[in-house]
């Protein structure tokens, strides 16, 4: 096996590829040799696109909104006209939107399952025919808040459980084929706007602690994760190295949920999820 | 990160080193730049693993001793350190199973298993820990079965054994992790028994290789105190789809 070259000859399909983590996973796919296409509701991803296509020929973007079917459809169509076979994909988008569970609107909890789970349930069935043909496999990523969770976070939880459950059923389904299906759950990892203000705020503890940064994400002894643990572990599930992994829940965490006790304790600043519902808005825009 | 030479620089103590797994996983170590020191009981087994893997890196020793004996282990992990310089790799891929339940597996029978199985891991992890604290790094692969999270009757020792490694894997993640020695375990279905087959196909001991040297690069930093099953997805499916 080619260990610097894990996915040489590989058609990759990414969502919401172009930034952030979504960005570290295509960018290593790209480097071991895959041809990515990547999507994203933002036009900026064009940039990203071109950046893959210098590293591995044949890359690209494709504008879609995961939250809306007919994008969805007409990006598995845009993709498979582009390309004649499509070995891995890798599902990065998400989003969260906290609210309490008495106040959560029908509106926001669908939005939240559509773009979390019914984005990749209809990406899995529009590639399934090209992912038997190559025997490729499926990475989808979830969140440690599939298992222990905080408040606030009632359709971004549910969603992702379901997410887990759904690539344990793809795995039993897709085995007869040859077609993989793995999860990873990143716990917090630094990217974009939190790495941003990280760096801003990092001689400032208070205002980190108020942001809901508590200088490490993992366990407290350890360091905190960052896009590239993430993209390791998608790029060892995408590849050969992990021929026999299947329905597999891997939790990329650096520790948070074993010791679930301490994690269950952690207090949320009261502006966190303000803070951070304004990230999430300013990249999902309802 | 060079991915074809993911170990280099690094130092890796392999117990069972001559047995299926164990081999396979010191021969990948090595090719990927560490140096290997694999201990086993098996001497004849240790020379032609040792010859093998000294075609591909000079730096790669082995030693022979009694795994279900603790001043044995000590005695090698010793050896090992004096002969690598330091350990900062770990892998347990030491093991047996007698096929039985409570009932018919003998005293002797379950002792033996949990010494060569569950002590062994233990005393070998007790003997290195030292050494990967020193160094601020540490990574541990334990190779255990996945029985520990499934069960199958007539499997009553090697179950209680994987069981126990699997939860103690956890545990030295979360008292060691302050020196940045990680632990994580791969769980890998046991050879000829029968009822249950791999979704996949069956995994070869090159899949459960690849997998420990996951575990022991920097390609999975952030994952510590985990369990990869390396099963081809057997635990997944509970019964016919009617």
């Amino acid at each position: 096996m080619k260990y610097n070259r894990l996915l040489e000859g590989k058609v990759a399909v990414i969502t919401s590829g172009a930034h952030g983590m979504g960005k570290h996973v295509s960018v290593a796919y790209a480097r071991h040799g895959a041809v990515c296409i990547i999507n994203g509701r933002n036009p900026s991803g064009v940039e990203t696109g071109e950046m893959l296509n210098e590293i591995s020929p044949g890359s690209c973007f494709i504008r879609c909104d995961m939250s809306k079917r007919e994008d969805v459809e007409s990006f598995i169509r845009q993709v498979l006209e582009r390309t004649d076979r499509v070995d891995n994909v890798t599902n990065v988008v998400g989003i969260n939107q906290s609210d309490l569970t008495d106040q959560v609107v029908d509106e926001r909890f669908e939005y939240t399952q559509q773009v979390n789970l019914y984005g990749i349930i209809r990406l899995a069935r529009g590639f399934w025919p090209a992912l038997q043909e190559t025997r490729g496999n499926v990475v989808l990523i979830s969140t440690i808040h599939s298992g222990p969770t905080y408040g606030k976070n009632s359709a971004y939880a549910s969603s992702k459980s379901a997410t887990n459950a759904f690539a344990r059923a793809l795995a039993v389904e897709g085995a007869q084929y040859g077609i993989r299906g793995n999860v990873v759950c990143p716990g917090g990892i630094y990217s974009g706007f939190m790495r941003e203000m990280y760096f801003k705020f990092k001689d400032d503890p208070e205002k980190l602690l108020q942001l809901g940064i508590r200088g490490q994400f993992g366990h407290p002894d350890y360091g905190s994760g960052s896009s590239n643990d993430i993209a390791n572990a998608c790029l060892f599930l995408a590849s050969d190295m992990a021929k026999h992994v299947t329905g597999a829940t891997i939790m990329s965490d650096g520790g948070a949920t074993f010791q679930s006790h301490e994690f269950r304790d952690i207090r949320i600043p009261p502006d966190y999820m303000e803070l951070w519902g304004k990230f999430m808005q300013d990249r999902y825009e309802l | 990160m060079d991915y074809q030479r993911l170990l280099a620089g690094r130092s890796a103590i392999v117990t069972g080193g001559a047995g299926s797994i164990g081999r396979a996983v010191a021969m990948l170590y090595a090719s990927h730049g560490a140096n290997v020191a694999i201990l086993d009981e098996d001497e004849p087994g240790i020379k032609t693993t040792l010859r093998d893997l000294l075609e591909i890196n000079q730096g790669c020793f082995g030693f022979a001793g009694n795994l279900r004996d603790p001043e044995s282990i000590v005695r090698l992990c010793n050896d090992a350190i004096d002969a690598l310089g330091t350990a900062d790799i770990l892998v347990n891929a030491a093991g047996t199973y007698i096929e039985g339940d409570a009932e018919t597996l003998t005293e002797d029978d379950f002792i033996f298993m949990i010494d060569k199985n569950l002590n062994s891991t233990i005393r070998f992890t007790k003997a290195i820990i030292p050494h990967m604290c020193d160094n601020r790094r540490g990574d541990i692969v334990n190779i255990t079965s996945d029985l520990a999270t499934a069960s199958l009757a007539g499997t009553a020792g090697i179950a209680a054994c994987a069981g126990a490694i699997a939860a103690f894997t956890r545990n030295v993640t979360m008292d060691y992790i302050r020196y940045h020695v990680r632990a994580n375990c791969i769980s890998f279905p046991l050879d000829g028994i029968k009822g249950r087959e791999p979704l996949t196909g069956t995994p070869s001991t090159v899949d459960v290789a690849n997998a420990a040297l996951w575990y022991a690069c920097k390609m999975s930093r952030f994952i510590i105190g985990d369990m990869l099953p390396v099963n081809g997805g057997m635990d997944y499916f509970v019964g016919s789809e009617g």
